[in-house]
């Protein structure tokens, strides 16, 4: 237990939105962004991916404890930090880690103006919501809380390795309007889901007819944890074993599924830039190698009944076996159910937004040109407001950002945020974009307040890549 | 993580050694309702009839939870209609049916309309602790002096353990 413990607390243990990009958003320099909003402005006539570099995000997170929180040098017991911990959070708080790398990507500006991109990417999303009134239990036992009903549908947890093939298409519909949809098509490698759990645990006095002083009731269970992918790889006997089978999947050969992602970008005046994306509107279908485990059943404990063999009798055999039928009896009344049904999944749909206000001077460093032949009059400055949502199993997990962008040169540019979420108010990013020649390198990173000591941070994002851009003429 | 390893400072990741897990928990044991008529022999041994029964208690083994019970607290309640005492004991025997923990008390005589409520605690911990736990089997007998076939009233006990436990 205690080395699970440390294991949520330090690897999880650092506040994020998973899949929020806030510095990337909007960042018309770096290809990626493109990725965000299909819809974005694109500067460059081409963009290749470096195999396997053009994107490596990371995010580590937990909206409720930090390490320093736990493991900080402090007088107080470290016992009494947990438990304060555990009391303090909710089960709205929780735990996710998401990874995103790019195999492929590329784009080009074809003859009849539409720029076609494409690629491929591998995505891990893993978010667990904190089951309190269980970890509750754990620590403290049911002593305290007789008659009190600890609710098992706090437990809610998702996680996917998926591979996601893509082609998009964007059109500059006018000097204000540009608009971009791509088609995705979802290959799940692995995947499990239980949501949606209800039921609870109690233990309550017996009253005059109990049979004994308690009893231990579960009650309107319903819990399901949904897999697909897993089965299979149970019976394989070394991890290599599993990469492969894990591999094969990740080339069309796992759950297939298929979304959309659409976007916007509207200047509103010369200067008043809004966008808008919806990414991941789609849905996977799990239909192979499918596993569903499921407890619904109400039970009722109340001890080992002892029955007594008759005096008169003399009966020498031996007492029944009470310990095992009882075992018995709760493998029979509290069954898990395995069933092989297909089922659906939606992705986590995002949904990103933005208004900008550019100014200072225009962005080719000369005339209040058409800059880089994109709609509008790039100016080398913008303020603005971003909008980040994420559908996820509790609700929208939602943040707001004030960002200041500026291009430097024709060299370098860089965006700094501010995010607020409802975990954070000092969530500081940055993110930096190189063309050297058609070398374009980025790197964006977020709470790096924190970063003079990650032990106090709840979460840390990073994203960096590597592209060849071919500018327009 | 190789940032994550650069950079934090300002903590104490020794302390894990400290991290004890010590939930508290409520857990029903035996239980059961005997009428004075189970207790009827008419060849008593010395005048008393002892009846008694055995069943497997495993969660009171050291192998099921390791060294990680610190103390148990036994409850037996025993709620006698009937007019006569009872001597109640409770063996805790290991697989060679050795004794390696003995509970006992008497509950006093009542009437099927006033029964008497008999309550015997147990605190074990230290060296009678790791007796304890290595037991397997609870054996619960029941011993009634003068049995007669016309006595009337039931006897019923109920039982729960607290358990005192500490994962580290």
């Amino acid at each position: 237990m205690r080395n699970l413990i440390i294991y949520f607390v330090v690897l999880f243990g650092l506040e994020a939105l998973g899949q929020n990009k806030q510095v990337l958003y909007g960042m018309y320099d770096i290809p990626q962004s493109l990725i965000l909003n299909p819809g974005s402005k694109i500067p460059q006539k081409a963009h290749f991916g470096i195999p396997f570099l053009s994107q490596i995000h990371t995010n580590v997170g937990s909206s409720g404890v930090s390490v320093y929180d736990i493991f900080g040098k402090s007088n107080e017991n470290i016992n009494t930090r947990i438990r304060n911990k555990i009391f303090e959070m909710s089960d709205k708080d929780f735990f996710d880690v998401t990874q995103q790398m790019e195999l492929v990507n590329f784009g080009w500006l074809a003859k009849n103006k539409l720029y076609y991109s494409g690629g491929v990417y591998e995505e891990f999303d893993f978010i667990f919501y904190f089951p309190r009134d269980l970890a509750i239990l754990a620590w403290e036992g049911n002593r305290d809380y007789i008659g009190y009903e600890f609710d098992l549908g706090q437990l809610s947890t998702t996680g996917d390795l998926l591979t996601v093939y893509h082609f998009g298409v964007n059109k500059q519909l006018s000097n204000k309007l540009t608009v971009g949809l791509r088609a995705k098509i979802y290959s799940s490698m692995i995947s499990f889901k239980s949501t949606n759990n209800r039921g609870n645990f109690v233990t309550r006095l017996g009253d005059e007819d109990s049979p004994n002083i308690y009893e231990h009731a579960l009650q309107n269970v319903d819990v399901s944890v949904e897999t697909s992918g897993y089965s299979s790889l149970r019976d394989l006997d070394n991890s290599s074993q599993v990469a492969s089978k894990l591999l094969g999947r990740a080339f069309f050969g796992g759950n297939l599924g298929a979304g959309i992602d659409i976007g916007a970008t509207y200047d509103i005046t010369k200067r008043i830039t809004t966008s808008a994306s919806f990414l991941d509107l789609g849905v996977i279908f799990h239909t192979k190698d499918v596993e569903t485990y499921q407890v619904n059943t109400p039970y009722t404990l109340n001890g080992i009944e002892l029955l007594f063999p008759p005096v008169t009798t003399g009966d020498p055999s031996p007492a029944p076996p009470y310990y095992d039928d009882l075992i018995d009896e709760i493998e029979r009344e509290v069954p898990i159910d395995t069933l092989h049904n297909s089922y659906s999944q939606l992705r986590p749909i995002k949904i990103n937004a933005s208004v900008s206000y550019n100014f200072g001077r225009p962005a080719d460093g000369g005339t209040d040109c058409n800059c880089y032949g994109m709609s509008g009059i790039v100016r080398n400055q913008a303020i603005g407001l971003q909008y980040y949502s994420i559908f996820r199993p509790k609700g929208p997990q939602m943040a707001g950002t004030l960002f200041y962008s500026r291009r430097f040169n024709n060299f370098i540019s860089m965006k700094a945020t501010y995010t607020v979420d409802s975990f954070s108010a000092t969530n500081f990013g940055l993110g930096l974009v190189s063309d050297f020649g058609k070398f374009n390198f980025y790197i964006a990173a977020d709470n790096l307040l924190k970063y003079g000591n990650l032990a106090k941070a709840k979460s840390v994002s990073l994203q960096l890549g590597f592209n060849i851009k071919i500018d327009r003429e | 993580m190789l940032l994550f390893g650069s950079c934090v400072k300002d903590t104490d990741f020794g302390a894990t050694d400290d991290i004890l897990l010590s939930p508290i928990l409520e857990v029903d044991l035996v239980y059961f309702d005997l009428e004075a008529s189970d207790f009827y022999d008419i060849s008593p041994i010395n005048g008393n009839v002892t009846i008694s029964d055995t069943t497997e208690i495993r969660f009171v083994n050291a192998s099921e939870l390791g060294s990680d019970i610190e103390r148990i607290e036994f409850l037996f309640r025993l709620e006698n209609g009937i007019p006569r005492v009872f001597d109640a004991n409770f063996e805790f025997l290991n697989e060679d049916n050795e004794v390696k923990y003995e509970i006992s008390g008497a509950a006093t005589p009542g009437t099927i309309n006033t029964p008497t409520i008999t309550e015997i605690t147990e605190n074990v911990e230290g060296d009678n602790l790791i007796e304890l736990t290595m037991s397997t089997k609870l054996v619960v007998s029941l011993t009634m002096p003068n049995p007669d076939i016309n006595l009337s009233g039931n006897l019923n006990l109920k039982s729960k353990a607290t358990y005192y436990l500490g994962f580290n």
